[in-house]
């Protein structure tokens, strides 16, 4: 089977650290429960699939700007960065990974950064190369790149892929890696985000209007 | 007695005089008056709103789905059209109504009492009673009112509450037997200061009416909390519809949001 033959190759590669992961690790790190507009969060990077890597570094926050920074992640052979930047507020993320590398997919990246506004995404890929040839800067949502990955065949690479989440938020994640037969995901710089949060001002004291209206007595 | 519930459109060109019938017919005799008054609002705006009825307290609005939870409360959230916007019959559904900025001379504010996505349901002050639609959030200013009003026409008591805590307990005058004040959940749709300072000073016309009462006094037979000078009448059903209220729930009522829940229970 093909999923078979791609756990093998990345097994044989020196990849499988541990026992194989038959389900894959949530996309990214979604807060329970919140109030559409009311929670941002980011992380810098995400694996799913047979090699799990949970999202690091992960924030999440529903008031004030939350952050975190990650030197180096290096545990899994298939994806390299480092300096990791993260921050997430109630209606804004940011997440930046710096010189990223997938070998496999012959992928670097000098910067990926996601950006969420007020439920608004963008995403940035400063000197990003797939396979010796430069990727647009900034693409359009959901841009898709086919990848071919040494010996295991034909997969994709969608670039700022935007999606709302079941709350209603949006989520921007700046490169998606497809594991070819379907068997996860890599995740470069990822920002959910609601709309610029509701806060309702009190409803103003009625001024009385010079009408007439007949009404039942 | 005439029906007269025409949609507000047919009736632009009734003149301001009409309005004018004022509230001399509370407490009277119901009016047999074959006309009615046109709103304080524009005239309908934008391409299609031709098609569907102005929601109003003159209006009756047909295909309109009805207030799924009559008895409960919101968050209080209530929300105000900054020009005329229309009403679907579901998020994303076909048009039936248009909410104008303005009611009755004052803006507009309205309950939402749901959420879906952007849409919001809110209660129309049209007929039939519990009329509610959906309107797109882009196009509301939303505030958050802490008041609710409780009328319970069993014991007759009004009760304002303020985030929930009790501030105020009146006997009021409820409808009679024959002119019931209708249950359910409104809202405070206007805060008026009628031309005659008598029988009330402030009218405070609810999104709701009589149900036995098509017209009254000229009006659409909009019920509304107002004052009354006889205070014999307190504690007792013998109104047309109205809630008569005593004159010191009258000045904490005037102070009430528009577009505060009004729950009116049997």
């Amino acid at each position: 089977m093909r999923h078979v033959h791609v756990v093998k190759r990345l097994a044989t590669a020196g990849l499988l650290a541990t026992g194989l992961a038959a389900t894959a690790t949530p996309a990214f790190a979604a807060p329970a429960l919140a109030a559409p507009g009311g929670e941002g969060s980011a992380y810098g990077l995400n694996v799913t699939g047979p090699l799990p890597v949970p999202p690091v570094p992960a924030v999440s926050s529903g008031g004030g700007p939350v952050s975190k920074s990650l030197l180096r992640e290096n545990h899994t052979k298939l994806v390299n960065a480092s300096a990791l930047d993260v921050t997430a507020s109630a209606a804004r993320a940011r997440s930046s990974v710096a010189d990223l590398s997938v070998p496999t997919a012959k992928l670097l990246a000098h910067a990926v950064t996601a950006k969420c506004v007020g439920g608004q995404g963008t995403a940035h890929l400063a000197r990003a190369v797939l396979a010796g040839k430069r990727l647009d800067a900034s693409p359009p949502p959901n841009t898709t790149v086919p990848v071919d990955i040494d010996g295991l065949g034909r997969t994709s690479l969608t670039l700022n892929k935007q999606q709302r989440t079941s709350d209603g938020r949006l989520n921007v994640t700046a490169m998606e890696l497809a594991l070819p037969g379907g068997k996860g995901a890599v995740r470069v710089a990822s920002a959910t985000c609601g709309r610029t949060p509701e806060t309702p001002s009190e409803a103003p004291a009625p001024t009385p209007v010079k009408h007439d209206l007949p009404v039942t007595g | 007695m005439a029906t007269i519930n025409a949609p507000g459109h047919s009736l632009r060109a009734v003149t301001a005089a009409a309005l004018l019938l004022a509230l001399a017919g509370c407490g009277g005799s119901p009016s047999r008056h074959g006309t009615a008054a046109a709103d304080g609002g524009k005239g309908a705006a934008g391409a299609g709103a031709a098609k569907v009825p102005e929601a109003t307290t003159y209006s009756t609005l047909p295909g309109v789905p009805k207030d799924g939870t009559p008895t409960g409360t919101t968050d209080g959230l209530v929300a105000h059209p900054a020009k005329s916007v229309p009403v679907l019959d579901r998020p994303g559904g076909r048009r039936v109504a248009t909410l104008p900025a303005t009611e009755l001379g004052g803006p507009t504010w309205v309950p939402v009492v749901e959420t879906s996505g952007d849409w919001r349901r809110v209660l129309l002050p049209s007929r039939p009673n519990q009329a509610s639609g959906w309107v797109s959030a882009a196009g509301l200013k939303t505030a958050h009112t802490p008041y609710t009003v409780r009328v319970d026409l069993g014991t007759r008591r009004l009760t304002l509450e303020k985030s929930a805590r009790r501030v105020g307990r009146w006997k009021v005058a409820v409808g009679g037997a024959k002119t019931p004040t209708p249950p359910g959940r409104t809202f405070v749709m206007a805060t008026l200061a009628p031309a005659k300072k008598t029988p009330s000073p402030i009218v405070l016309p609810l999104g709701t009416h009589s149900a036995t009462l098509d017209t009254f006094g000229g009006g659409p037979g909009t019920v509304a909390l107002h004052g009354w000078p006889d205070t014999s009448v307190f504690g007792k059903a013998v109104t047309h519809g109205c809630v008569r209220v005593p004159a010191d729930a009258l000045k904490a009522l005037s102070r009430v949001p528009l577009g505060s829940l009004v729950l009116i229970t049997a």
